[in-house]
């Protein structure tokens, strides 16, 4: 795995501590109910693309719907150039936001959906057109643009969602798992997108639950989990992150005792539990072993069926974390 | 966390000013035209024509039996009035804001920088003017049936257009109050709204409104046939021992004062409830 950066702690990049702040969250709270979605967050995103990962239920959406004003912060300060969300709808002329549901009014066509919200930005009926027409071609969806939208695919339905958010040119954009339900060829294009208007100098925040989607947008990055931010900073941090727990990995072999007994002689192995049918190895140093152990097999004459990572995901490094931070929060009192 | 600094305006091209937020008129008539634009291509959309033309066909083949005139159409008109006036406006806009909840579309709208309250005006003025000349054609279709058949004609439809206006003026001010009302009910209980504004017009208009004490001024449909006079209330009250409780009356202008309060009232209702409102759907 390459890095850029030597590991450090989770915070801002430097480059982004220097940069000036459109969003300031300071000590926001969010419940619903009894479930505190949103939990003393304090954050401050600059212009550019800011990935928010986590994963289901870790107050993404709902950090976002703070953000767009369709929810009041409980306790604790969010503002968006310096003025206050909520109470403030003159404030949204200056955002646009794609929710992560698909629901839409399935009886209009995309270019009436396009161009009756950029109207409702306060632009004439001619003018939220031809931008309607523009964002739907930037989302390449010209050809559909005619069709109702009942009848749009879960991608196309994506892209119509990201058109009504950018086609009035907003200085801040945010896009709620943006890519989710997109075929490869759609989500190359959104990510382009994406990355057209971060360089353009628009403040997109974006979230995810898949790290590579966030990776082919961004370095600067936040993760979220029960409603607070784990780390936040740069991307490469956060692989190294991950790096660093443990890592385990999966070897479905034909002989799983035989490479178990060569592979815990290797350095990099930190140890080895056999199966009936596998092996469950454990590392820190999961660049190391991947390559390692075909060679090892190879070595053993052991026919290797499937070698997979329980722990090649977002949770198990959102899980470390939690565990780190509540370890860190011990070690403190 | 990063230390705060001053609040900058982004450069590129997102940096220009948006345009002025849309006014509340223009918000109103964008949502409006969304509106009609949804229900014209909406496959329920031939459920309300259908119903206004039971009670014409209704006349026109009570017509065929022998019966005709200004008795025909009061009978007629009492179905209007009691059931087409209520159930309607009630049909159209109990779900107005709670479908939008439902399916979550309130997050593209109320994330503009226009005012919340128009989403219910724009689909409530999306659908009363319709649902009123509809109904008043119905109401007027009846009317010509029931006062051209023989041995009815011309001169009992001339002598009888004042009963017409009458209950066109019923329809024009019922339409609007129901549909308020419905609104009202329907943004303040967006789970189920049809069930919870029917129950609501069982209760009022079906056991309050029926009962021979005061609660039948809270009804609607009394004051509707209040303003038509049809059906009991065109009757002079009975010689009766009964309190003075059991013959309420209102002249018809204080019926329409009540439809107009209603709605106003249900319209400040509704926008200042989803002015304020958090709606959590998809959580």
């Amino acid at each position: 795995m390459s890095r850029r950066r030597a590991a450090s702690a989770a915070g801002p990049s430097p480059e982004r501590q220097g940069a000036s702040p459109v969003i300031v969250a300071e000590g926001v709270s969010c419940w619903y109910g009894p479930v505190m979605a949103v939990n003393e967050l304090s954050v401050t995103i600059g212009p550019g693309i800011t990935g928010l990962l986590g994963p289901n239920g870790a107050g993404k959406s709902t950090f976002m719907k703070l953000l767009v004003g369709q929810l009041r912060p409980a306790r604790g300060r969010l503002t968006l150039f310096g003025e206050t969300v909520w109470g403030h709808p003159a404030l949204l002329g200056r955002v646009g936001y794609a929710p992560e549901h698909e629901s839409n009014y399935d009886e209009i066509t995309g270019l009436e959906f396009v161009a009756a919200l950029t109207e409702l930005q306060g632009f004439s009926p001619e003018e939220a057109g031809e931008r309607a027409r523009a964002a739907i071609a930037r989302v390449d969806l010209t050809a559909a643009q005619d069709r109702r939208i009942g009848e749009y695919s879960k991608g196309m339905r994506q892209r119509i969602k990201l058109a009504q958010a950018m086609a009035h040119e907003p200085a801040v954009l945010i896009l709620d798992e943006p890519l989710s339900g997109c075929d490869p060829l759609a989500k190359n294009r959104i990510l382009g997108l994406i990355r057209e208007l971060g360089a353009a100098g628009t403040t997109v925040l974006v979230s995810s639950h898949v790290l590579h989607e966030i990776e082919a947008m961004t370095s600067e990055i936040l993760m979220m989990d029960k409603g607070r931010i784990l780390a936040e900073g740069n991307i490469y941090e956060i692989r190294d992150l991950i790096d660093r727990h443990p890592h385990r990995i999966r070897v479905v072999c034909d002989r799983p005792r035989a490479l178990a007994a060569a592979l815990v002689r290797e350095e990099a192995v930190t140890s080895v539990q056999v199966e009936a049918e596998a092996l469950v190895l454990e590392t820190r140093r999961p660049d190391e072993c991947y390559p390692l152990v075909p060679r090892v097999a190879r070595a053993e004459g052991v026919h290797i069926r499937a070698l997979t990572s329980p722990d090649n995901n977002l949770q198990a490094v959102f899980r470390y974390l939690t565990e780190e931070r509540a370890r860190r929060a011990q070690g403190a009192s | 966390m990063s230390a705060a600094t001053a609040p900058v305006q982004p450069a590129g091209p997102a940096s220009g000013r948006p345009p002025e937020p849309p006014g509340a008129l223009r918000a109103v008539a964008i949502l409006r035209r969304l509106t009609r634009l949804r229900r014209r291509r909406a496959a329920s959309r031939w459920i309300a024509p259908a119903l206004a033309a039971l009670p014409v066909l209704a006349t026109g083949l009570l017509a065929l039996t022998g019966r005709w005139g200004r008795d025909l159409f009061d009978h007629i008109l009492e179905f209007h009035l009691r059931f087409l006036v209520l159930f309607l406006p009630a049909l159209a806009l109990a779900d107005a804001v709670a479908e939008e909840i439902e399916q979550q579309t309130f997050t593209f709208l109320f994330t503009r920088p226009a005012p919340r309250w128009s989403l219910p005006i724009g689909k409530y003025l999306a659908s009363v003017p319709s649902l009123v000349g509809l109904l008043s054609a119905s109401v007027a279709v009846s009317f010509a049936i029931a006062l051209l058949v023989p041995p009815a004609g011309p001169r009992e439809l001339w002598n009888e257009l004042p009963a017409l206006g009458r209950a066109l003026a019923a329809v024009v001010l019922g339409v609007p109050a129901v549909g308020a009302l419905a609104l009202l009910l329907g943004t303040w209980f967006p789970r189920h709204p049809l069930v919870v504004v029917l129950g609501f017009f069982f209760l009022v208009e079906g056991v309050l409104g029926s009962l021979p004490l005061l609660t039948v001024l809270l009804a609607l449909g009394w004051h509707l046939r209040n303003i038509a006079q049809v059906g009991a209330l065109a009757e002079p009250p009975a010689a009766t021992d009964l309190p003075a409780l059991t013959t309420v009356s209102l002249p018809p202008l204080g019926s329409a004062a009540v439809l107009l309060g209603v709605t106003l009232l249900a319209l400040v209702g509704v926008c200042w409830t989803v002015r304020s409102a958090e709606y959590r759907a998809g959580r």
